[in-house]
């Protein structure tokens, strides 16, 4: 395996409120290798987008990244200046394609001034020309009419409104990207046609991707490896294959139930009790105990620490205490 | 009782006219959108019929219909022997009593100020259930059986202090402190996390087998529909293109566009197994200006050139599956 692109080391976010801190992502510790796509995967509140705006710098005022927690390339995020972030990194080295398509465009410009504007401001070199050849370039790589440019973002469909926010990502050809739930309001048709174009993507541009998404179906179309978040713990990590074929955390193994299919036996769904603990007031150890059917006195005693059952399968859960640990 | 069902669509039409311009009218045209254009069904007691389909294929239209939240420009609906179309004044109020809907998104189904207490007392007030009194009682024994425990929690709450999940569960309370017959479930997990959707589709069945609720459940996901519906309908542009029992179209689903909607939803099996999904290219085309023709010609991998004249028609195709598509045409049995 090549050297990480991106490593997670022990990231914890917290969020300063009036009434307390938030611990919205403790100890995570995640590497994506150059020219894999890792699937983060868990409910909302689970802290998959505060990861992926921490790795951004795109977080609120109030919260707090731990040091040296994101590297990129080898560099410590953390060091450097906003300036440095938002001039030679962002956009050019890492962009992301974000959810909610509308309220991240501009409603009063039309698709091709806002392109041209992220793209005037990261490559001021550029000439006007070359703008324009770079933008018609792009709308044909994510298979776009001309029109687009020249249309509001409220005149495209929901699948064309996805296709220009996966634009908008590519625009500087950064090696790589973050999908946050590029495909959640879509329709499974459309959904079908997006994921196969990230997929096409990422093998034309070679490029490292994290997808983030709340369904374990479309981490399955897309990534090599999955990474399963609850409350902001890391639960699980597994190769694709290993993890549909055999989780191990209750956590994946629910989540897994809990999917609708249209093949294999119907009748009832299987739901996961509960809802996510106040991460105000984190249970103690794993945050996932109150809502497990496995859960022992042990489970809130302490954090269990990532056990290792194979080779890149992890699992943070005291029922493989028998195995290796692999990290805290 | 008699043996009609409880519910009778016939024939149900929908079109939103749009602006004519200046050729329109030298040219006599009165453009629209055909949203729901002849939708016929029947629903029975303690039956989930799912309507599936891609956003705007007027499903939507179709389930705000029935509960006379848009006026349908044709056809019929008939519920216990009465006409709901014609419906006006104190028996239309009475029709909303037994006729309800849920909302795709509950963050917006509630007003943001109002507690969870004063939102489930304004239905009880204006239907005069209950003395003020008892009230409180009867929402917080609704809420329990709904599995929000400790309901007196709940009732001074916000909604913006609660989850996706549980709103849902409270809307749905909501609409069942009225004791309908009949709900219209408008993607109602559409919104929420797959983990929280098995929970809610679960509520809808002890519904239906603990009050005989009837519920038209709209859906863009067939697999959802799958778990709480018997029979599905699924939709395209304004139209029913196939029907029949959940099993038949699932298992052996005739029209092409209900073999892409099931080919491509997303496996959560290891081995990606089920061969190529069906590639469809393109977006759905707007219901406006509908030509001659079949509706899906246009995206249709085996589109032969009669589908491009003369518009298909539901047809019985064997079993329960009534299908639109000249593929199985001289397919009767």
């Amino acid at each position: 395996m090549s050297a990480p692109l991106l490593r997670l080391d022990r990231l914890d976010v917290d969020y300063r409120t009036s009434s307390g801190n938030i611990s919205a992502v403790q100890g995570v510790s995640l590497e994506v290798p150059k020219g894999t796509t890792v699937g983060l995967v868990g409910e909302s509140g689970s802290g998959k987008s505060t990861i992926a705006a921490a790795i951004l710098r795109l977080l609120p005022r109030n919260a707090t990244v731990s040091p040296q927690s994101i590297f990129f390339g080898g560099v410590d995020l953390g060091t450097l200046s906003d300036k440095e972030l938002s001039q030679k990194w962002r956009w050019r080295e890492m962009a992301m394609v974000f959810q909610r398509s509308l309220s991240a465009l501009s409603p009063v410009h039309r698709i091709g001034a806002q392109l041209d504007d992220v793209l005037r401001i990261n490559e001021p070199e550029l000439s006007k020309h070359q703008r324009a050849e770079r933008l018609e370039h792009l709308l044909k790589t994510v298979q776009l009419p001309e029109r687009v440019l020249r249309s509001y973002a409220f005149e495209l469909s929901g699948g064309m409104m996805q296709r220009t926010m996966i634009a908008f990502g590519l625009l500087c050809s950064p090696p790589f990207l973050i999908f946050d739930e590029a495909t959640t309001a879509l329709d499974v048709i459309t959904q079908a046609q997006i994921l196969r174009e990230v997929n096409r993507l990422q093998q034309e541009f070679d490029l490292t991707a994290v997808v983030i998404s709340h369904d374990v179906g479309v981490i399955n179309a897309t990534s090599n490896v999955v990474a399963v978040l609850y409350a902001g713990q890391l639960m699980e990590v597994a190769p694709r294959q290993r993890f549909f074929t055999a989780p191990a955390h209750p956590y994946s193994k629910a989540l897994i139930e809990s999917v609708p299919r249209v093949s294999g036996t119907s009748g009832r769904l299987t739901a996961i009790p509960g809802s996510l603990p106040d991460l105000k007031h984190p249970p103690p150890g794993c945050r996932f105990a109150p809502r497990c059917t496995f859960a022992m006195p042990e489970c809130s005693a302490a954090i269990p620490p990532l056990y290792q059952l194979e080779d890149g399968h992890l699992v943070r859960c005291v029922l493989y205490k028998d195995n290796p640990v692999e990290a805290p | 009782m008699s043996d009609q069902p409880m519910l009778t669509v016939t024939d149900l039409r929908c079109l939103f006219p749009t602006q004519r311009t200046l050729n329109d009218r030298m040219n006599g045209r009165h453009p629209a959108i055909h949203a729901v254009d002849g939708v016929s069904f029947t629903l029975d007691r303690a039956e989930v019929l799912a309507v599936v389909g891609e956003s705007g294929c007027g499903k939507s239209t179709t389930g705000r219909m029935l509960v006379r939240l848009i006026e349908p420009t044709g056809g019929s609906i008939d519920f216990d022997g009465e006409d709901v179309t014609r419906l006006s004044g104190d028996a239309l109020k009475q029709f909303r009593r037994k006729a309800q809907i849920i909302a795709q998104n509950p963050f917006e189904a509630f007003d943001p100020r109002q507690t969870v207490q004063a939102s489930l007392e304004q239905p009880l007030r204006i239907f005069g259930i209950g003395q003020p009194s008892e009230r409180v009682g009867l929402i917080e024994a609704a809420l329990e059986k709904a599995g929000l425990t400790p309901a007196a929690d709940f009732l001074p709450r916000l909604p913006h202090e609660l989850s996706g999940g549980q709103l849902q569960r409270i809307a749905t309370v909501r609409v069942t402190l009225l004791e309908p017959r009949f709900i219209v479930a408008d993607e109602p997990v559409s919104m929420l996390d797959v983990s929280v959707r098995a929970d809610i589709l679960n509520h809808f069945l002890d519904l239906r087998d603990e009050t005989g609720l009837a519920i038209l459940f709209i859906t863009h996901d067939i697999a959802v529909a799958r778990y709480v519906a018997s029979r599905i309908a699924v939709m395209y542009l304004g139209m029913f293109v196939e029907t029949g029992t959940t099993e038949d179209v699932i298992d052996q689903p005739k029209h092409p566009y209900t073999r892409a909607l099931l080919s491509n939803t997303l496996s959560v099996e290891g081995d990606r197994a089920g061969g190529d999904p069906i590639e469809i290219r393109g977006d759905p085309p707007t219901p406006l200006d509908i030509q001659p023709g079949c509706r899906f010609a246009g995206r249709c991998p085996f589109v032969f050139d009669r589908c491009r004249i003369e518009t298909p028609l539901l047809k019985p195709v064997g079993g329960t599956q009534m299908v639109a598509c000249h593929l199985y045409d001289g397919d009767v049995s």
